[in-house]
């Protein structure tokens, strides 16, 4: 049952193969049979048997979605009225929203049902899940690694086959690099397709909702259901809504991938680079014609990104003031005391790095220097996008430089820790959509993902060249050894 | 490389160039060159002290003791070298990108849009009475 796809189980279900209870009732019994993996941050069975039964009801009333019945999890940066939204912060232990995110809410009314919340690194910030106010989370293929980050409770978990499919969200690489350190796909959309209405802000101009699943068509599916303009979400882009499993089936044969060189240089690691151009062969085979592009400034996508993102961050997190919700220091001398020590104690290492970084780029006699060029330098890099994509349709290359890292071995040390989003950021800086699949295993048996990069609005091809490799080969029905534990 | 204290100045001289030129590719650095660590030695001049890190945690409302703040300063300094990259690049006629699709902020019509929900509004305040927030004394 748990290899089961989500296409599968929404079969299943409608043919009344299986109910929406018993499905509830079985990933409610794996979430509790992996609980080492530290994935889950709260599960309410009361709330999940309450929506499978609400499902059933609907699929005996003959007005079920390809969805409905189908279990799900949130990372827990979309708040949720039913289960504790905490991002992974102390700063929002025991938070309980009055209204569920939008990509709850749709995902909801298809009739998906929600397991609970997922474990991330705090607010969303870092790459390897050991920000997480809630202890880390363990790679389901090898418990002595890293899932990645920040969405790496959404990767283990679809991985340890724990959820059929999670939410996940994506700043500067947060659904893609997961993805590749833990076998699964991953994908991220266009920014602005996905709401980011109860989404907890991060860098607002960069944060963008999507999708981690065991294949490209669970995730069109998925994504059919999930994305759409949002009134509330005043960057949601208003377009027609589309069938994102239009081109499943297309065939490839005349599509142009472009691989970009500056993505094979110094620093990508051997066995990445062997899995990675394993992969760009198969998709010769389909008859896919690569094409060599340049991306010339795209590592000037980490510089651009850390003086973004942190200054974006300082703005959105000062909201925490321990004043409307959030923690509050026990004890405090006045107002400003009690906000700078309930901050202070509520927000870990990494967001406090942020929002000194964040605080000091948007000073008075920096901003202009840090954070304007650093807008001009994105720019560059969306531009070097948009001349590629005229020599091809696609880009494809690593997602990482190597496998997933072991706990501690970056975590002393930020700069190597945020050089782990070298090939991610600059697909986010451009807003383009980007996705990450199963191509092989590296060093220790770690898996290794291919990158996917589409032009803007242009998801459904991307998914499409996803599935067409998954239909040609196995990498994504490999299950790791702490899945059948 | 260039001093942080100095960046601001040195952005103008760059913004002194003749617009129009277009900007000057930049040579992609491999990982190696990105790793500040690789180019300590060639930086002489510490960019943050210890007083500044005190002085932007006030700004950011963060309270910092001496050790945190010295453990910060040299991240914050590593951090910094690796931002500096950026002065290097010439950006003369490039729009600053906000967002990445670009266009006018979308308005709404000027209507009421949300119900007033007090109770699941003010459910998680650490401190309330009677409907209101509670915070310590500001005006004596």
């Amino acid at each position: 049952m748990f290899k089961k796809s989500v296409a599968e189980l929404g079969r299943a279900l409608i043919a009344g193969e299986v109910s929406a209870v018993e499905l509830a009732r079985f990933f409610l019994e794996r979430i509790e049979s992996h609980k080492d993996l530290n994935a889950f941050l709260d599960v309410r069975p009361e709330v999940t048997l309450a929506q499978a039964r609400a499902a059933d009801a609907r699929i005996a009333r003959g007005e079920a979605t390809p969805l409905t019945g189908v279990p799900i999890a949130h990372k827990d940066i979309f708040v949720t009225r039913d289960f504790h939204s905490t991002a992974s912060s102390r700063m929002l232990e025991g938070y309980l929203s009055p209204f569920d995110a939008t990509v709850v809410e749709k995902l909801g009314s298809a009739g998906m049902v929600a397991l609970g919340k997922l474990n991330c690194d705090e607010f969303a910030m870092g790459s390897s899940n050991e920000n997480s106010h809630y202890g880390n989370v363990l790679n389901p293929w090898d418990k002595t690694a890293v899932p990645g980050g920040s969405s790496g409770g959404s990767a283990a978990a679809v991985a340890a086959r724990i959820t059929p499919a999670a939410t996940a969200t994506d700043t500067g690489g947060s659904i893609r690099e997961p993805a590749a350190f833990s076998g699964v796909t991953g994908i991220k959309p266009t920014y602005g397709r996905a709401s980011r209405w109860g989404m907890i802000a991060f860098a607002s101009s960069l944060d963008q909702a999507g999708i981690m699943t065991r294949s490209a068509e669970d995730a069109a599916l998925i994504f059919n259901a999930m994305l759409g303009f949002d009134p509330k979400d005043s960057t949601s882009v208003e377009r027609a809504h589309e069938d994102y499993t239009r081109s499943l089936d297309v065939d490839l044969k005349g599509l142009r991938i472009g691989v970009p060189k500056e993505f094979f240089g110094d620093g990508l690691q051997p066995d990445v680079e062997k899995a990675v151009r394993e992969a760009l062969a198969e998709y010769v085979k389909l008859g896919v014609k690569l094409v060599d592009i340049s991306l010339p400034n795209a590592a000037l996508g980490i510089p651009v990104y850390y003086v973004i993102a942190p200054a974006e961050c300082s703005s959105n997190l000062s909201r925490f003031d321990g004043v409307r919700y959030g923690h509050r220091a026990a004890r405090y001398s006045d107002l400003i005391d009690m906000m700078k020590k309930s901050r202070s104690e509520g927000f870990g290492p990494e967001p406090k790095r942020r929002i000194l970084i964040g605080t000091y780029v948007l000073s008075h006699g920096y901003y202009d220097a840090y954070y304007i060029q650093a807008q001009k330098v994105r720019r560059i890099i969306a531009d070097e996008f948009q001349r590629a994509f005229r020599e091809c349709d696609l880009i494809a290359g690593p997602v990482t430089t190597s496998v997933a890292f072991g706990f501690g071995e970056k975590a002393a040390d930020p700069v190597a820790m945020y050089l782990s989003d070298l090939y991610t950021i600059p697909g986010s800086l451009a807003g383009i959509p980007g996705m990450s699949i199963p191509c092989g295993f590296g060093a220790k048996n770690r898996p290794v993902g291919l990158q996917l990069m589409a032009n803007y609005f242009d998801e459904a091809r991307l998914l499409g060249a996803a599935h067409r490799y998954q239909q040609a080969t196995d990498w994504h029905l490999r299950v790791p050894p702490a899945a059948k534990e | 490389m260039i001093p942080y204290r100095t960046a601001a100045v040195n952005k103008k001289r760059v913004s002194q160039e003749p617009p129009g030129r277009g900007h000057r590719p930049c040579v992609l650095l491999p990982v190696p060159f990105l790793n500040p660590a690789a180019t300590t030695e060639a930086s002489h001049e510490m960019a943050l002290t210890l007083s500044d890190v005190k002085r932007i945690a006030h700004l950011a409302r963060i309270e910092v003791t001496d050790a945190e703040a010295g453990q910060a300063l040299g991240q914050l300094n590593d951090i910094f070298r690796l931002i500096e990259q950026l002065q290097s690049v010439d950006t003369s006629g490039i729009e600053p990108m906000s967002h990445p699709l670009g266009g006018s902020q979308r308005l709404r019509e000027d209507v009421v849009s949300s119900t007033e929900n007090r109770e699941a509004n003010m459910r998680n305040a650490p401190s309330q009475l009677d409907g209101l927030f509670l915070v310590p004394r500001v005006i004596e």
